[in-house]
């Protein structure tokens, strides 16, 4: 066990684990921020997806040990009251079926429209990557589109 | 954690047992309604449905809320005849009880999308009830006369005086007064609620992590366990070294379980690590000599034979004969693999057993068998087992199943009074699922330009679901799981034959959204396009001269209308129709695809429900498309392989779903209000799916598909 110091959603966090164990267990098991989800473990569904120094990540295979002073975002820092341009986009084009993916799609697109603030639907198809069983796949797109809009009007 | 023990209606338990007088709850009791066990109102009453102190409205759903929207609608209908605020509407799980049972089922459990429309009348009632309390108390407050009263935006308003009230301050009254024995229910075209789209009460939760799913649960003292069963089912544990495991860090316990072994850490990842180094010498047993490639094989066999057990659901007049004499014959053979539900949340439970009582909290889909089952385990009776409820991520019937809720509770049994959180891996969520059963189908028929279909012999064969553990149960009858669509097609064919082919299978089957429907969706109404192709006629025109019925035809014109059928399409596109009707909702889509070296490129999709009355249209929307990913998913990609006995795909990287890339530009929806009989909506949207889209592939290229999943045979999503 070794001792890391993390920031996370801006505030300094120190944790005792192993250097290999990967971010998503430390925020969910040992600081218990569960809002990113655990769903296969080797980085292909999205669901544990998180923001490193505004990079998309998937903390299930990201090791503790390569977070030491990076800025790790997760979505229970997005905002307060649940109104970050994202959120209420969500809430608007109501996406979320079981909402177990929906951390991560969020995340996503935070990423994806600090990036580029007016998506194609190609450029999201490139950029969401994240698996949802229930199928809110459509839902994701034009709630995009409304937060860039939501956005651009701020 | 959600609080699993029911709301009081009104304050608090005692509040009202002392202003009824001690133990006269039951002198309340009204004529049962015919809900629950004998249940008086009262206590339906306060099984549903609370009134905090500052007025704030808590539903009690009995439902998982698996991604399906019930949690919504429960509270709307109660709302809408309680006459409450939308943003003043709380929900919270209920636990296991026969309070809660589905009036339609008798039993608490969620599947066969019945959650609406079973609880549609009881809820509503619910929520006149307390209407009829809170409108006595003002009536009582102002001198008039109660029936004079109505509810509006959480307020009692009497229009004559122009007086109002807010249920906040009318409570202590109302607690005093006993709910009406006759309740007038709303009219429909006074409703405020149902028939809108109220936005949805879980998804703010969801969209900010705050959604508390049973992975999710921190407990005091709680440690984190995962599991690894033997890989051939049916095998058993042998031996375990587990001495280097036990010493990992974090790791609290290793434990040997009859066909397992688990870990117990202080977190997931730990457990994972330490159970990795587990060496585990397994007791394999019969079941490893199972291929899922013999048993399609075995199924082609039986579909081939004339001496197969054969067990006959559908016979109209005289195909064989009519076969024997008439030209323009056609055949054709079908086949479906086994499929995994694959749920994002793998399979979860937290439980804790001490001192003769246990606890559990779980996503499940049946909580009154969770319940059962986890007594069952601990070796105790019923009535010590509590179980609270979570946010369920994904069920599809995988959460049916009690098998995570006996391994979490087999657990927690080895470590008294430590609450225990069970997570299985991805791996072994696949490897350990109840799979919807690989078919085969074959058909024989005989088809002309005039008469359309002559004649038509259908040849089912795969494992029923009910039989699983009791075969020959229905015989002579098929399982009743396996002729879904079959039985209740809506098209005239005066010549038909369809029967069912039972085979045994080690692979532990179970209910898979939509169930039988899911497959013979697919083996039917890519039939029906075949035999309109042979006939040489529309398939559109086709099936809309076989159905009689002016709603089932409505539906299948209005889905073929919304998709813009017979409008010219460029080269390489063609159109696909399917029609399908489960769970008492009539369904019609129309898919639009172009083609071009087995690349295929979903362009529109276009859905048509007719589920008699949508409590919830922009819900029913979701759900079909929902059901409709769902569907395209398994068409594309499903497919569960089995080797010596073990499943040989273990995580979205051999098991893949389709992605938002992959999504057409538009998924549209119709909805026809008919105001018939109510229907279901989770489930009917998946079966035409992917006959709408291999029939628009017939169509643009002229390949008939017989057998999913499509990459398996070359093809490709653009």
């Amino acid at each position: 066990m070794n001792k890391f110091k993390l920031t996370i959603n801006g505030r300094a966090h120190e944790v005792e684990a192993d250097p290999q164990m990967p971010l998503l267990w430390v925020l969910r098991d040992r600081l218990g921020l569960t809002g990113s989800k655990f769903g296969c473990g080797i980085g292909v569904c999205g669901a544990c997806t998180v923001r490193m120094d505004g990079a998309v990540t998937r903390s299930c295979v990201f090791p503790v040990s390569a977070c030491a002073g990076r800025d790790i975002r997760t979505i229970e820092g997005l905002s307060e009251n649940i109104d970050h341009p994202v959120q209420r986009a969500w809430i608007e084009e109501q996406v979320p079926q079981c909402g177990y993916c929906q951390s991560g799609m969020i995340m996503a697109a935070v990423a994806l429209l600090e990036q580029n603030p007016s998506p194609s639907d190609g450029d999201i198809d490139a950029a969401m990557t994240n698996l949802c069983r229930c199928g809110t796949y459509p839902r994701v797109r034009r709630a995009i589109h409304r937060a860039a809009q939501l956005m651009a009007e701020a | 954690m959600s609080d699993p023990t029911p709301r009081p209606w009104l304050v608090t338990r005692r509040t009202i047992l002392q202003a009824a007088g001690a133990g006269t709850l039951l002198a309340w009791a009204l004529p049962a309604r015919g809900y629950g066990a004998a249940a008086g109102d009262q206590e339906l009453l306060i099984a549903y449905l609370g009134l905090d102190p500052d007025g704030t409205v808590v539903v009690t759903t009995p439902d998982a809320e698996i991604g399906q929207g019930i949690y919504t609608t429960h509270a709307l209908l109660i709302a809408e005849e309680l006459g409450a605020a939308w943003d003043r509407v709380r929900v919270q799980f209920s636990g296991a009880g026969e309070l809660y049972r589905n009036p339609q089922k008798n039993l608490q459990a969620t599947g066969r999308s019945m959650g609406t429309t079973g609880y549609f009348r009881m809820l509503r009632e619910i929520g006149a009830m307390a209407r009829g309390q809170l409108c006595a108390a003002a009536a009582a407050r102002w001198q008039v006369p109660a029936d004079e009263c109505d509810t509006r935006e959480h307020q009692v308003v009497h229009a004559a005086s122009n007086r109002t009230a807010e249920f906040a301050d009318l409570i202590q009254e109302a607690v005093r007064i006993p709910p009406p024995a006759d309740v007038t229910l709303r009219r429909a075209e006074d409703y405020r609620y149902i028939g809108r789209s109220a936005p949805r009460l879980e998804i703010p939760l969801h969209a900010s992590g705050r959604s508390e799913f049973t992975v999710d649960l921190q407990l005091p003292g709680m440690k984190v366990a995962t599991v690894q069963a033997c890989p051939v089912f049916g095998g058993r544990l042998g031996r375990l070294e587990a001495t280097a495991a036990q010493r990992m860090p974090g790791v609290h316990s290793v434990h040997a379980l009859e066909d397992a072994v688990a870990v117990v850490a202080d977190s997931y990842w730990e457990a994972l690590q330490a159970l990795r180094q587990v060496e585990i010498e397994w007791d394999e047993g019969d079941g490893a000599t199972f291929a899922s490639d013999e048993h399609a094989e075995a199924l082609r066999t039986l579909l081939a034979s004339d001496d197969a057990e054969a067990r006959i659901a559908v016979s109209t007049g005289e195909p064989d004969a009519v076969l024997a004499a008439a030209a323009g014959r056609i055949e054709g053979h079908y086949e479906v693999p086994y499929l995994a539900h694959a749920t994002m949340e793998p399979m979860s439970c937290v439980a804790r057993v001490a001192e003769g009582r246990c606890e559990i909290w779980s996503g499940t889909q049946g909580p009154m068998h969770a319940r059962d089952t986890a007594a069952a385990r601990a070796g105790i009776a019923p009535e010590q087992v509590t179980v609270h409820r979570t946010f369920s991520g994904g069920g599809f019937g995988r959460r049916w199943q009690r098998d995570f809720v006996d391994r979490a509770v087999d657990i927690a049994t080895r470590v008294p009074g430590v609450p225990v959180k069970l997570i299985w891996s991805r791996e072994e969520d696949i490897r350990r699922d109840w799979y919807r059963p690989a078919y085969a189908c074959s058909f024989d028929a005989s088809v002309s330009p005039e008469s359309g279909i002559r004649a038509l012999k259908v040849r089912l064969a795969g494992a029923g679901l009910f039989e699983l553990n009791r075969p020959g149960h229905f015989a002579p009858q098929p399982d009743p799981s396996v002729m879904s669509g079959f039985r209740d097609h809506p098209y005239r064919i005066e010549h038909l034959h369809v029967d069912w082919r039972p085979v045994r299978t080690p692979v532990p089957i179970g209910v898979w959204r939509a169930v039988g429907n899911s497959q013979n969706g697919f083996f039917l109404e890519s039939i029906i396009d075949e035999l309109a192709h042979a006939a040489g006629r529309d398939p559109f025109e086709f099936r809309r001269e076989l159905i009689d019925d002016p709603r089932r035809r409505n539906v299948l014109v209005t889905a073929a209308e919304a998709g813009q059928w017979g409008r010219p399409l460029p080269d390489g596109h063609g159109r696909g129709i399917a029609f399908m009707e489960s769970y008492g909702s009539i369904v019609a889509q129309v898919a639009e695809v172009s083609v071009r070296d087995r690349r295929i490129r979903l362009e529109r999709i276009t859905c048509a429900i007719d589920c008699g009355t949508a409590v919830h249209p922009d819900n029913v929307e979701a759900q079909m498309e929902g059901g409709i990913v769902f569907g395209l998913t398994a068409m594309m990609y499903g497919a569960i392989d089995i080797e010596q006995g073990r499943v040989r795909q273990g995580n979205f990287s051999d098991y893949p779903l389709l992605t938002l890339r992959d999504m057409p530009s538009r998924i549209e929806t119709v909805i026809i209000n008919s105001g018939a009989q109510m229907g279901g909506v989770g489930e009917p949207g998946l079966p035409p799916a992917a006959p709408a889209v291999v029939n628009a592939i017939f169509a643009a290229c002229g390949e008939r598909i017989r057998a999913l999943p499509l990459a398996r045979q070359g093809w490709r999503l653009a």
